[in-house]
């Protein structure tokens, strides 16, 4: 591909995020914290959302562009679009919850390596092959290694960015050696759907290493999810990290990992023999994630390592829609809700309830004394009215409950899985439905087990008097990135149609790519095989 | 007359969102502001009701100041939509939540005295969603509204409430929840498989339902069992039918008084009504299936809660179980499955709406008065306040069933329908469905028996007070003001006037609940065909001996 000036500007928002941390990073070294760097730092944001909403109005997309260009690393279309807008949404959220405490000697060195992590998001989002992908995720993870470790806990901070940082590197190493193994099996990198098949000659034979390939790579991505079984890090690195850190860990991980999926799923799909099985072993993933999450959150006292299990619960509710849209092996027959476009809309929601939770927390803390336990949040409601608003709306929104938007993930999520049902005599009269039935009642029973936490810390809240007063002297920056994850919160429970919309869209993008449609990758596939067949005889 | 709906809907809402502004100007401010809202939501449902024709015939539309907008659009056809429309069997529904909502904000008056703002508007907000599920015609949005009604009924009891609030928050929210998620998986399902049978993607409740009674969309039985199971896990508990009943008295003990007239008058309801609405005419063939069981937990569910209500010492508390048998009757008439016993049902619905909310307040106003709620600590009462006492006996008669009060009427219909679902009139007799008839007319004694005594112990016999208020303090009691015979006097016209004239509340209602039940009835058949099918040796016996 060769590579122009044009190129340079397709990547714009992402520069300007990317100078920007590196600014920062200089700038404080030299100048020490203020309140200025966070300014300076929601700037560039800002001018990167900019650029990108200029870019969606009049910019080039992927079908316009020199073919060279179509089939090279990078590609832009509605997945993109719908990361890079998340990306820099919950980034500049981010940067204020983290960017407040003026009073730590690193703020402004934290806040520049959240710029690098978001720029990572908003590249990996753009992949359009295994190299990019992997760059962009590595971009995501190391500066959140440097981010744990900075904060303001001292051993317990080093504690957490330890255990972080050797099983984060080595989900990194099974994630890469799968795309190896998928390389040997494939002759490609590319992620675009059925192009890689006709390349490979012999694919057939070579399935078991795909399988081999591709649950290395599941690994590898579940670890970033935090979904079990890979999820042993999370309680502990939560507790150990301050409020802020754990906020991004429980965000950016995620939204990468959903990344990687969404990314992947397209070309994983027409993969022989990938469509049989590999959704069932995603919704016992999914299944057990959820359980094990809900049940051992029930439990908590310290407030991180509850929401490190809700976090872990809630990464299997996004495998449910994955689960979904794997089964339906990429038609559209049959599909009311698109899986995928229901797991990008719960993310979104996810992301901005558990966001305003820590950036709350981060708020009621001080410099140097955070809230670690549930109790210290008992009668906050008669001291810290606002902050007991924005909780209050998150944690109904990540129970589900309508009219926040949590319930419209919970809606896409259980529609999609039940739109796997097929006509039948009962329920059960195909494996599909079998599954997705017993799925779709996990989750609703789990819904409820989730419920009783949540409403645990509401009531702690709300119906006692309050009894150690919490200082509140997180800063002012915090307490308005938790009112905008509220309000964003609020206004698409009760507007739910722009981000269902745009997400459904994303969602439906995953399987048709470019111009390749499911019917013209089925020609792909015969003609793969057909060359095939003529190798063979020739 | 379209917009009207929509704008009944909306007051509450503006309403809740002055009060953030009233907040500033003191409590009077706030406490009126609540009041005009409430007057003017209850007005505008009284326009809506005195417009629904009057015979009940909803022509084409089948639903009365019906509009409807996308909510939720997609590509693939999704289609959520923001659709409200009344009927039959939501008109007087929804009239009373509007007119309970006046009465538990007008026994709240002086009751609560912390943090008013958030009191008043959260029961604004109740009382919108509460219209809202009468209202909608949307599976979505009647869900949205359904489980909506959960977060300020939350902080009601939890903020507001007596000693044990918390603990009893949690587990209403907990239990109604775990409940009405499988019966939105249920809900679903309907549409999902709608949608693979037919191609067409949509949650129009009117639009699913006239699916399945025209034939267009068939559900297998299988499918129907499960479903039908589904939206038995919440309906069942927000009845509540026994056993799922172990939230609500503990719920309505804890609850302040504007909650407990709420949760009984207008909660209960939409238990029932969702049987009404979603299960007997979705799922026809199941509900057919399971008419038996769902009679037997009713019928226990009767005589169960009056045994316990009669062992109360806890007016409340009475009260509390007396609606698990007041409910039982409900869920009677409706799987008799026959137009007299749904009507009976339907109007048993409005008619325990009426009597037991307006007993809780009058609970609440005693309670204001003497600090207690033991039956033992009080004693004739009559003497002291007779205002209150003439309310109290009128509700009390008329939550037994006395002839001429509004609770005889439903009562009796359900009875009849229960006796001819029974065989009784029409030839051979269902010996088991006999058995269950006889033990709910026994509860109806029972009914008169906790009721009387209650009314006894505390209004008659000899002058009690409670040991902890001194002498001069009981001097000082007063009877009821103007403000609290305001609250209950609409209710007290009401039970003369549905108790002596109910074929306007009936014509209304009747041509709707006709044509929802009628699939799951035909199903049913008559009950000869049912002692054929069936075919025991004993039944056999019994039709010969009717034969003569």
């Amino acid at each position: 591909m060769p590579i122009s000036l044009e190129t340079f500007a397709l990547l714009l928002p992402e520069g300007i995020v990317i100078v920007g941390g590196i600014c920062l990073l200089i700038g404080g070294a030299f100048f020490g914290p203020r309140r200025g760097w966070v300014i300076l730092a929601l700037t560039f944001l800002i001018l990167a959302a900019w650029c990108f909403a200029r870019s969606l109005s009049g910019g080039p997309t992927t079908s316009e562009m020199p073919r060279e260009f179509a089939e090279g690393p990078l590609q832009f279309d509605s997945i993109t679009i719908f990361f890079r807008g998340l990306s820099l949404v919950i980034g500049g959220l981010l940067v204020m919850a983290m960017g407040g405490q003026t009073a730590a000697r690193v703020a402004t060195e934290q806040v520049g390596l959240l710029l690098l992590s978001i720029a990572g998001l908003m590249l990996a989002a753009g992949a359009g092959d295994f190299i990019l992908l992997f760059i962009g995720l590595e971009l995501v993870t190391f500066p959140t290694y440097v981010i744990v470790l900075l904060g303001n806990r001292g051993r317990p901070s080093r504690e957490a960015a330890v255990k972080y940082f050797y099983l984060s590197i080595f989900a990194s190493a099974l994630f890469l050696f799968g795309v190896a193994h998928l390389y040997g099996a494939t002759g490609t990198l590319s992620l675009r759907p059925g192009m890689e098949l006709a390349n490979a000659s012999g694919a057939t034979s070579l399935a078991a290493l795909e399988m081999l390939a591709l649950s290395l790579i599941l690994a590898g991505v579940a670890f970033k999810l935090a979904a079990a079984p890979f999820h042993f890090y999370a309680p502990d690195v939560y507790q150990d990290a301050s409020n802020g850190a754990a906020g991004l860990l429980a965000v950016i991980p995620k939204i990468i990992g959903i990344i990687v999926v969404v990314r992947i799923l397209g070309m994983a799909i027409s993969l022989p023999g990938m469509a049989e099985g590999a959704w069932q072993w995603i919704i016992i993933l999914s299944m057990v994630s959820m359980t094990l999450g809900n049940v051992c959150a029930l439990w908590q006292e310290n407030v991180r390592r509850l929401m490190a299990y809700s976090s872990i619960a809630h990464a299997g509710y996004m495998l449910m829609g994955v689960a979904a849209a794997l089964a339906s092996n990429g038609s559209a027959d049959g599909m009311a809700v698109d899986g995928i476009g229901a797991t990008l809309f719960y993310l979104a929601v996810y992301s901005a309830a558990t966001l305003g939770i820590f950036a709350v927390l981060t708020h009621l803390g001080s410099g140097n004394q955070d809230v670690d336990k549930v109790s210290q949040l008992r009668g906050l409601g008669r001291t810290h009215p606002i902050s007991m608003l924005i909780l209050i709306v998150c944690l109904f929104s990540l129970a589900g409950i309508p009219p926040l938007a949590g319930f419209w993930g919970k809606f896409g999520l259980f529609a999609s899985s039940l739109g796997m049902l097929g006509e039948g005599e009962s329920l059960f009269h195909s494996a599909a439905s079998r599954w997705f039935v017993a799925l779709a009642v996990v989750a609703a029973i789990n819904a409820a087990i989730a419920a009783a936490y949540y409403l645990r810390i509401i009531a702690l809240i709300c119906f006692y008097p309050p009894t150690a007063s919490l200082q509140g002297k997180g800063g002012i920056f915090p307490l308005l990135s938790g009112a905008a994850c509220a309000a964003l919160v609020l206004v698409s429970g009760i507007l739910p149609g722009p981000l269902f919309h745009r997400s459904q869209q994303a969602g439906g993008s995953a399987w048709e790519r470019g111009e390749i449609t499911p019917s013209e990758r089925e020609d792909i596939r015969q003609v793969g095989s057909e060359d095939v067949q003529k190798k063979s005889h020739g | 007359m379209d917009k009207l709906l929509l704008i009944t809907l909306l007051v509450p809402l503006v309403g809740a969102g002055l009060l953030s502004l009233g907040a500033l100007s003191g409590r009077q401010a706030v406490r009126r502001i609540a009041l005009t809202t409430t007057l003017i939501t209850l007005g505008l449902t009284l326009v809506l009701a005195a417009n629904f024709p009057h015979d009940g015939e909803l022509g084409e539309a089948g639903s009365f100041a019906s509009s409807s907008f996308t909510w939720l659009g997609g590509d693939s056809g999704l289609d959520v939509r923001m659709s409200v429309g009344l009927d039959g069997l939501s008109l007087w529904l929804f009239v009373l939540s509007a007119l309970l909502m006046v009465t538990a904000l007008l026994a709240s008056w002086e009751a609560i005295r912390s943090r008013e703002a958030s009191f008043y508007s959260l029961l604004l907000l109740l009382e919108c969603g509460c219209l809202g599920v009468f209202a909608a015609r949307d599976l979505v949005l009647f869900y949205v509204f359904f489980e909506f009604t959960l977060i300020p009924l939350f902080f009601l009891i939890g903020i507001w409430g007596s000693e044990n609030r918390r603990y009893a928050a949690i587990k209403f929210f907990l239990y109604t929840l775990a409940g009405s998620l499988l019966t939105f998986l249920g809900l679903i399902t309907i549409v999902v498989w709608h949608y693979l049978q037919r191609g067409r993607l949509t949650f129009s409740i009117p639009e699913l339902t006239e699916a399945i009674s025209s034939g267009a969309l068939a559900l297998p039985f299988g499918l129907q069992l499960a479903i039908f199971l589904a939206l038995f896990a919440g309906f069942a508990i927000k009845v509540p039918l026994f056993p799922f009943h172990t939230w609500l008295p503990l719920a309505h003990v804890q609850a302040p008084t504007a909650g407990s007239v709420f949760l009984a008058g207008i909660l209960l309801k939409m238990g029932t009504y969702g049987f009404l609405r979603f299960s007997v005419p979705l799922l026809p063939e199941a509900t057919a299936a399971c008419v038996p069981w769902i009679l037997w937990l009713a019928v226990i569910g009767i005589v169960y809660g009056a045994l316990v209500a009669l062992a109360q010492q806890d007016m409340k508390k009475l009260i509390a179980y007396s609606s698990v048998s007041h409910l039982g009757y409900c869920m009677l008439g409706m799987f008799a499955l026959n137009p007299l016993g749904v009507t009976g049902s339907v109007l048993q619905m409005i008619n325990h709406g009426i009597s037991t909310g307006a007993l809780f307040a009058l609970i609440g106003m005693l309670y204001e008065r003497y600090h207690t709620r033991d039956i033992k600590q009080l004693g004739g009462l009559a003497r002291r306040l007779p205002i209150f006492s003439f309310f109290f006996v009128l509700f009390a008669l008329s939550s037994i069933g006395l002839p001429g009060l509004n609770g005889f009427t439903g009562e009796i219909m359900i009875l009849l329908g229960m006796f001819q679902r029974a065989g009784g009139g029409t030839g051979p007799m269902v010996p088991s469905y006999l058995v269950i008839t006889a033990l709910a007319v026994s509860g109806v004694v029972l009914g008169a028996w906790y009721m009387l005594w209650l009314v006894q112990r505390l209004l008659f016999g000899a002058v009690r007070t409670p040991d902890a208020m001194s002498a001069e303090k009981v001097n000082e009691i007063k009877d009821l003001q103007t403000r609290e015979i305001a609250a209950l006097a609409p209710l007290a016209v009401l039970v003369i006037a549905i108790g002596v004239w109910p074929s306007p509340l009936i014509d209304r209602v009747k041509p709707t609940l006709d044509n929802l039940t009628s699939s799951a009835e035909s199903r049913l058949g008559p009950p000869e065909i049912l002692v054929r099918e069936t075919h025991h040796p004993g039944e056999e016996l019994v039709t010969r001996a009717d034969q003569p």
